[in-house]
């Protein structure tokens, strides 16, 4: 084995991951050769410096308060499976009740689109545009001034004066 | 006996919170190290924690058992991790000097070596701060591999599953990974 070929496999060797005769192959070219013996005393010098600096750190974190926050967040995921299961498992009459209640809130309201439709007529110059009247017994009159082009909008309810 | 992840799984599933307590106290220390080594900020590693767990728990139900329990809980912490990195990206305004990540690492004496020796604890400190520097320098996923490997000695299968990558992309980042940091600590070790 060449130390070119050693090389590629010096990380797998050291981390255990080769297969028995391929760990021997390199476990032999390594014990002779200085440059790729002194390889791996150094890649498993930063692993051990890595692991060990990482793990010091690791333990003096204060954990303490960590399954208080977990449980907390438990709590507020099985409040919101509780709910969702409720919902789910209400019962068809009250999903059907609560349709024919939104029909009748539906069929209630009083039809809109002719309001609609008169405010959607956007008046042109010198045009105007009744948005909405009021009263189911208003009268309307218009009447012409042909002298000077204009138009008077006369308005009246019932009993109520011009 | 202590009981199998997969059983204080079924237990969590059916309701015993007590069993869900035994998996994060198993593992909340090896999350730690991974969160600490990915972000550096002690907080930032709590709160990764914190999440990981909350996070498994309301996915408790999609975990099947096909791979292992901390493996599948590794990914769930990689991801948080990863999350947190591009929060801090995004709201950066000045890059962190290496002496404001946090506080000095201490490294633990070998067995045998004297409690206080100036000189050795001058040189693993400076092996400490070196380390940092390397790991801050690598990509998440470089930095990923390394720590996995290293730090919670997952075999490469075990990383592969994790990162969701092939074998050989996993050698390959080791391999840089480590040689990144052996440049790093040259005259040190």
């Amino acid at each position: 084995m060449t130390c070119d070929e050693a090389g590629e496999l010096l990380d797998a060797f050291i981390d255990g991951e080769l297969p028995g005769e391929q760990l021997l192959d390199v476990a032999r070219h390594a014990g002779g050769c200085a440059v790729c013996d002194a390889t791996v005393r150094k890649l498993s010098a930063v692993r051990h410096s890595l692991a060990g600096s990482l793990d010091a750190e690791a333990a003096s974190l204060d954990l303490a308060g960590v399954w208080s926050a977990v449980s907390s967040g438990m709590a507020r995921e099985d409040a919101r499976r509780t709910s969702i299961r409720r919902w789910r498992a209400a019962p068809a009459w009250a999903a059907g009740l609560a349709m024919a209640a939104g029909a009748m809130l539906w069929l209630s309201t009083p039809p809109a689109h002719e309001v609609q439709r008169v405010a959607a007529a956007r008046p042109r110059p010198n045009q105007t545009v009744i948005d909405r009247l009021d009263s189911d017994s208003a009268r309307l009159e218009l009447r012409r001034e042909r002298k000077y082009g204009t138009t008077l909008i006369m308005v009246s309810a019932e009993g109520d004066g011009q | 006996m202590a009981d199998s992840d997969w059983e204080l799984v079924q237990r969590t599933r059916a309701g015993r919170q007590e069993a869900f307590r035994e998996l994060v106290e198993r593992y909340q220390r090896r999350i730690a190290a991974l969160a600490l080594g990915m972000l550096r900020g002690r907080e930032d590693a709590l709160d990764v924690v914190q999440e990981t767990f909350t996070k498994a728990y309301q996915n408790l139900e999609r975990f099947k058992g096909d791979s292992s329990f901390y493996t599948w809980i590794y990914r769930i912490a990689f991801n948080l991790c990863v999350d947190h990195q591009r929060r801090e990206t995004k709201e950066a305004q000045v890059p962190l000097e290496p002496d404001e990540r946090g506080e000095t690492i201490v490294l633990p004496q070998p067995d045998g070596v004297p409690q206080d020796q100036p000189f050795d604890r001058a040189r693993d400190s400076q092996i400490a701060e070196r380390l940092r520097e390397a790991i801050s320098e690598l990509t998440p996923d470089h930095r990923a591999v390394i720590l996995l490997r290293e730090v919670d000695g997952l075999s490469y299968a075990e990383i592969s599953e994790v990162l969701q990558c092939p074998k050989g992309t996993v050698m390959s980042r080791l391999h840089y990974a480590r040689r990144q940091l052996q440049a790093r600590l040259q005259g040190l070790l």
